[in-house]
């Protein structure tokens, strides 16, 4: 399903951030990617949302070089992959059930079927009392998870997740991971960036270690220190 | 996606935006009315020079004297065929009576030309035809439609046409309307461009607050149309807000101006200008206002559609 296929990516002060990335993740896998910061992990994942293009190589998504894409064909593509970004990346100016909303109107739903889901996957990630409030008026935890609503209410074919429990309580993190878990029973592919060890090994999926732009491990069902 | 819904969901959140952000809209529709009132002040001005002009080529005529003994009927004959020349507005016959009338009118009070009249007993005077062009500039073309008449080619009839002793004169003031013209385009023109270039900077400072904002909903898949759209609402609702802020605020303004340009411009009243054509210069103001908004939130927008 998705294809890097020997991606560089250097930046114009001439920092390499990933070098010769190969990788394939088949439909409905669950990946997770580890590594220290300033490994190369976010840099994957804008490429993967052409939020950045390579400076070499190429990567496929159903065998579409994405990065051949047209702009105006760009959106379309990004509507089948949900992301939860590390800044969460909310609008500020709309509530939290508007920035649900926002996600559905994208693909074009009905005004009938926003007002049915949005209600529920606020109720999923635990924030049905705040339809009203703003981002501002959230806390770190509560902007996670409504970027995770707003991430999964497409039932995307593709998640992913930039340190998504980055700010949470252990507690709050296993709910993260249990949605996360669904979602890819319901054959979504996940690909979650993290740090922490015990979500690494909680999970026991497949996990990609990444270190100076460069994949230095790659093994099914790993944890977090396995070599 | 039906094109309806797309329509209302854009125009709702460019409303729900110019809501929210009302700082934002304030400070940027105060600064889009300030443009707006100079360009109606320019079309005021714009007004009050084609007034004046206009009172002055009003005062421009060209007669044409005959001499005393020449029939009436050729006289109106001619009246007739002048007054089908298409540059000609108005032409007006006055009888030799008349003119006799008019002269002693003129100078009752100068003793000499009054015993000189005693003395010679009889009307010396000849009827005159008065003739008005529509615009200075065509009082050329129409004396030489009237000089090809045969009644006036015939130097036993017409005695003499000022035209050619007012000529200097018209060429003047047709040398300073269209000067006055330039000079009054080229005005509305520059203060046109600064007042555009001071709304668009306006926009980019409102539009870059909401940089990121549109970066995130490119990333999120968002259609061009849903990110710039919404802008473009808002910017046609700063120049709807800021072309009826002006209309409210020329009332008192026009009023306190109408009392001096009265006495100033010799009877053009700028409030009573204002008041005649309310509903021109709304759509005017509204129109620039609209477009200016549009454009410049389209420019300002372009910039961060490229992710």
């Amino acid at each position: 399903m998705i294809v890097f296929d020997k991606i560089s990516k250097t930046y114009q002060s001439k920092n390499v951030s990933v070098h010769d990335i190969d990788l394939k993740i088949s439909k409905g896998e669950f990946i997770t990617l580890i590594g220290p910061s300033g490994a190369g992990k976010t840099t994957l994942l804008k490429l993967l949302l052409s939020e950045e293009k390579p400076t070499s190589g190429a990567l496929y998504f159903d065998s579409i070089n994405i990065h051949n894409l047209r702009r105006l064909d760009l959106p379309k593509y990004r509507q089948r992959i949900g992301v939860v970004f590390q800044d969460y990346k909310l609008l500020e100016s709309k509530t939290v059930y508007e920035n649900v909303a926002f996600a559905m109107e994208m693909i074009g739903k009905s005004d009938a079927e926003i007002k049915a889901d949005v209600p529920h996957a606020l109720e999923l990630v635990g924030l049905e009392n705040k339809g009203y409030s703003f981002p501002y008026q959230l806390s770190g935890g509560e902007q996670q998870r409504l970027a995770i609503a707003r991430a999964i209410i497409n039932q995307p074919d593709v998640l992913i997740a930039d340190e998504p429990t980055g700010s949470l309580d252990p507690e709050s993190s296993q709910g993260v991971l249990t949605i996360l878990k669904k979602i890819n029973e319901l054959e979504t592919t996940v690909i979650l960036a993290t740090h922490d060890k015990d979500v690494v090994n909680t999970l026991k999926k497949r996990v990609i270690r990444i270190e100076k732009g460069r994949i230095t491990h790659d093994k099914e069902k790993s944890g977090y220190h396995s070599h | 996606m039906s094109l309806r819904l797309d329509l209302q969901r854009i125009i709702r959140e460019g409303l729900i935006n110019f809501w929210r952000n009302k700082l934002v809209s304030f400070s940027t529709v105060v600064v889009m009315t300030m443009a707006l009132l100079v360009m109606s002040s320019l079309l005021f001005l714009n007004g009050v020079l084609d007034f004046s002009l206009q009172q002055l080529q009003d005062r421009v005529d060209v007669n044409v004297y005959f001499f005393p003994d020449v029939p009436e009927t050729e006289i109106t004959t001619l009246q007739e065929k002048i007054a089908l020349i298409p540059e000609v507005r108005d032409v007006q016959y006055i009888s030799r009576e008349q003119a006799f009338t008019d002269f002693q009118e003129r100078h009752k009070d100068d003793d000499l030309i009054n015993r000189s009249i005693e003395e010679l007993g009889d009307n010396p005077l000849g009827a005159s035809l008065n003739i008005r062009a529509y615009e200075s500039t065509q009082y050329e073309a129409v004396i030489t439609a009237i000089e090809s008449e045969p009644v006036v080619a015939n130097s036993q009839f017409v005695e003499r046409i000022n035209y050619y002793d007012n000529k200097a004169m018209i060429e003047r003031l047709n040398e300073f309307s269209a000067i006055a013209r330039l000079v009054a385009y080229a005005v509305i023109i520059f203060l046109g461009i600064v007042a555009l270039l001071v709304v668009l900077s306006t926009m980019r400072i409102a539009i870059f607050a909401a940089k990121s904002e549109i970066t995130i909903k490119r990333l999120v898949g968002a259609e061009h149309r849903y990110t710039r759209g919404p802008f473009l609402v808002m910017g046609g609702l700063y120049g709807l807000c800021a072309a009826l802020f002006s209309m409210i605020a020329l009332y008192p303004m026009t009023r306190w101006i109408g009392g001096y340009t009265k006495t100033f411009f010799g009877g053009m009243d700028i409030f009573n200008y204002y008041l005649l054509n309310f509903i021109p210069i709304f759509i005017v103001l509204l129109a620039v206002g609209m477009i200016i908004g549009i454009v410049s939130s389209r420019l300002a927008v372009r910039k961060y559609l490229r992710v």
